[in-house]
């Protein structure tokens, strides 16, 4: 493996990047900002949230698309005329995307703490809960990166967002209700309870690596022998017309990168929608996000017992809310 | 003994509605072969597959010694690359990407790209996203011919480019030429820059290489006679005549295997030569694939 | 030396016979004196933007017409020949002929007539000349 070409690449993606990176590290620190200043108000920190997750989520399909986008904007022929192979190619892809998404990543997560530690009103406790969801959210999404660049197949790619988004919730859950953590959650101060804390991450983010290496090491072998699509086969762009022969143009210019594993060239490939995908992956997070978000709404409500009025109010304005993100997420192209 | 920078022996590529049929290729270090054909008949294929970006499914491909697509990122090392659909990145300079390639070519000639900067009228502070196709053209192949590399290999490099941009490049490419271990690859629509700068050239086909030749030889074969029969003659039998045209006391043959014996033979058997005219590479290429494709119909 | 030799797409002969006609021409007027070195074959080429198999072919048949000589490993050079050039030019001039005569074939002149035409034409040509040079002299 050329190392040297991999980190080149990998530079230049990240050269790519910038603005959009730039961007939503301004926006994630601003909504922190806002939440910090908001004073306590619940739906403040709970829109604060969300605005956080969608960040990383938004983030997080961007960096997944980018290998899609080299293709579809043309820029691969460029890429592949360099020293290199397609198994570095593709490493430098996921390396550097998974690299990006990770220090955004870990910018938002110490924001989230240094607001927490610095709001007076935030209960300290939460604190343990946030990093072990924020970690889960981490090795998800690495998974889910890992499956999507191996596979390159819409199917998969839900099948593992689904199965990661239903694990996150569980995870979540499961957390949540352990008595270490479930009951220090609304306190003032941290509680790290190590041993307990230390062996649900430890079986958790072990249960997922079980999975990401399998489908890492597939990765590698399946990329030695990767073909780039063929511009005289390019149908439904406009050499469809003039090649001979060609009786059904299909909406491949899109959907090119779904042959790039098949030694055998699929021409008629119906729901390969790329926009279903990662619609329905940014679902399936989002769903976990909701679910998070009732978590955090149950733990609020044991904390707002102090305060009742407002619990039934807040209780619908949270679904309003997901709900109206949830359409949110159906993002088109990126 | 030269030895070959480019060698296809037996390669052989499926798709569902079209297939690259025993492709045999070589071309010599120092040469530079022009690589024609229509649309559709696989010139870009067969130019992915020399690239490595295509894996053929039989066949060998070597590139400057090196086995394609197995040991491409070694064999890049020595190509520049060029192709019609390959874009550049629109929201980077012309500036930055010299430097990108740069950091990774250690034979990038800085002096050589101030000077294409300058030949091809080229701002290295504008964005790909503004040039024009022309430029956007220009700007790739400065990108591949400022790393002076042992092979080019260009996919339709002055398609789409005016008059004078189309000198510039062809001065370029044979100003590569003058170095004799450096060798080129193109396909291109344009005839007549293949006849004037090519040293050998292969058509294709449908998928299939119909000729691989020497320029000169190839062009000294081909003939356009014009005959004048008399009254109640026949037409003589010659070898290779691919074409007959004209009326019937003024037929025209085509000839793919002209030798002058033929004149000789035309006279002896009481028909008039009126001219034995040479035909150009387009005249050459239009009656060769027409002829296939009748025989094929038929 | 800058090699000024013009390709010109629109004549309809091969390249290469260009290439010769144009050599030969500079040899005949002694812009390529002999002994001379001349561009190799590949910086011919370069310069003229034709292909180097096409210029190697040019100088291949001049060598063998012994109007340059190359010499492995040193380059090409004019022939050291010093009736080359009215050789060159008569070479031409019988060229011209022929290929006059053969076209006053198919028109099917007779030999008589084509001479008789010859010598017109080269009456009329001397006789223009006289005019232009008449005319030159009044305009000074």
């Amino acid at each position: 493996m050329n190392t040297f070409i991999v980190t080149r690449l990998i530079l230049k993606d990240w050269y790519l990047n910038r603005p959009l990176f730039v961007a939503a590290l301004f926006t994630g620190l601003l909504t922190l900002g806002a939440v910090s200043a908001a004073k306590g108000t619940q739906i403040a920190v709970i829109l604060g949230v969300i605005v956080l997750a969608t960040i990383l989520i938004g983030m997080g399909a961007v960096i997944m698309s980018s290998m899609v986008n080299e293709r579809r904007q043309q820029t691969l022929p460029f890429v592949m005329s360099l020293p290199v192979s397609y198994l570095e190619y593709t490493t430098s892809k996921l390396a550097g995307s998974l690299l990006i998404f990770f220090v955004l990543w870990l910018a938002l997560l110490s924001g989230m703490i240094a607001t927490i530690l610095v709001t007076p009103w935030f209960p300290h406790g939460l604190i343990p809960f946030i990093v072990i969801m924020a970690v889960e959210i981490l090795v998800t999404t690495s998974l889910i990166a890992a499956v999507s660049v191996t596979t390159e197949s819409q199917g998969w790619t839900i099948g593992v967002t689904q199965v990661g988004g239903l694990a996150l919730n569980a995870v979540g859950f499961s957390i949540a209700r352990m008595p270490s953590i479930g009951h220090t959650m609304s306190g003032p101060t941290i509680q790290w309870s190590s041993a307990s804390i230390f062996k649900t991450i430890s079986r958790t983010a072990s249960g997922k690596s079980a999975l990401l290496i399998p489908s890492v090491s597939l990765l590698l072998r399946s990329r030695c022998q990767i073909q780039m699509s063929d511009p005289d086969i390019r149908l439904g762009g406009k050499l469809a017309a003039r090649v001979p022969g060609i009786q059904h143009p299909a909406r491949l210019n899109n959907h090119q990168f779904h042959f790039v594993f098949r030694k055998r060239f699929v021409l008629h490939a119906p729901g390969h929608d790329e926009h279903l995908a990662w619609a329905q992956m940014h679902l399936a997070v989002a769903e976990v996000d909701a679910q998070l978000a009732l978590h955090d709404e149950k733990c609020l409500v044991r904390l707002r017992m102090v305060v009742p009025d407002e619990v039934a109010y807040e209780l619908r304005e949270l679904e309003l809310v997901v709900v109206h993100l949830r359409n949110h997420f159906r993002r088109p192209s990126l | 003994m030269t030895d070959l920078a480019v060698q296809f022996a037996g390669v052989t590529k499926k798709y569902p509605h079209f297939a690259l049929t025993d492709i045999d290729l070589e071309l010599s270090t120092g040469g530079i072969m022009g690589f024609v054909g229509a649309n559709g008949a696989g010139k870009s294929t067969t130019i992915r597959i020399l690239m490595g970006l295509v894996h053929q499914d039989c066949g060998t491909v070597d590139v400057l010694g090196h086995a394609m697509p197995m040991q491409q990122a070694v064999a890049k090392r020595d190509v520049g690359f060029v192709s019609e659909d390959m874009r550049l990145y629109g929201p980077l300079t012309l500036a930055w990407h010299m430097n990108f390639v740069r950091s990774i070519y250690p034979g990038w000639d800085q002096r050589y790209a101030e000077d294409l900067l300058r030949r091809f009228d080229l701002k290295v502070e504008q964005k790909i996203k503004g040039l024009s196709h022309g430029q956007r053209v220009k700007a790739a192949l400065l990108l591949a011919l400022a790393r002076r590399p042992r092979l080019l290999v260009l996919d339709e490099p002055t398609t789409g480019l005016d008059p004078v941009a189309r000198r510039e490049v062809l001065s370029e490419l044979m100003a590569v030429l003058a170095d004799e271990e450096r060798t080129i690859f193109f396909s291109s629509q344009n005839t007549l820059d293949v006849e004037q700068i090519s040293d050998q050239i292969t058509f294709i086909d449908r998928g299939r290489i119909i000729e691989s030749a020497n320029k000169e030889s190839f062009l000294d074969r081909w003939r356009r006679i014009r005959l004048m029969l008399p009254p109640n003659a026949v037409l003589p039998r010659l070898p290779g005549i691919v074409e007959v045209g004209g009326s019937a006391r003024l037929p025209v043959l085509t000839v793919s295997r002209f030798e002058p014996a033929m004149v000789a033979a035309c006279q002896d058997a009481g028909v008039a030569v009126q001219a034995v005219d040479a035909m150009t590479l387009e005249e050459i290429f239009i009656v060769n694939v027409q002829n296939r494709r009748e025989r094929e119909v038929a | 030396m800058n090699s000024s030799i013009v390709i010109s797409q629109s004549d309809g002969r091969p390249m290469y016979l260009q290439i010769m006609e144009q050599i030969r021409e500079k040899v005949a007027v002694g812009e390529w004196a002999p002994g001379e070195e001349i561009p190799s074959i590949r910086m011919m080429a370069v310069a003229i933007r034709v292909s180097v198999i096409t210029v190697k072919r040019a100088y291949l048949e001049l060598e063998r017409e012994g109007v340059i000589v190359t010499q492995q490993g040193k380059g090409s050079f004019v022939a050291t020949d010093p009736g080359l050039a009215p050789r060159l030019f008569d070479r031409e001039f019988n060229e011209h002929i022929e290929q006059a005569v053969r076209i006053g074939t198919l028109l099917g002149l007779s030999s008589q007539e084509m001479a008789l035409r010859l010598r017109d034409t080269a009456s009329q040509i001397s006789e223009n000349q006289v005019r232009d040079e008449d005319l030159a002299k009044e305009t000074l």
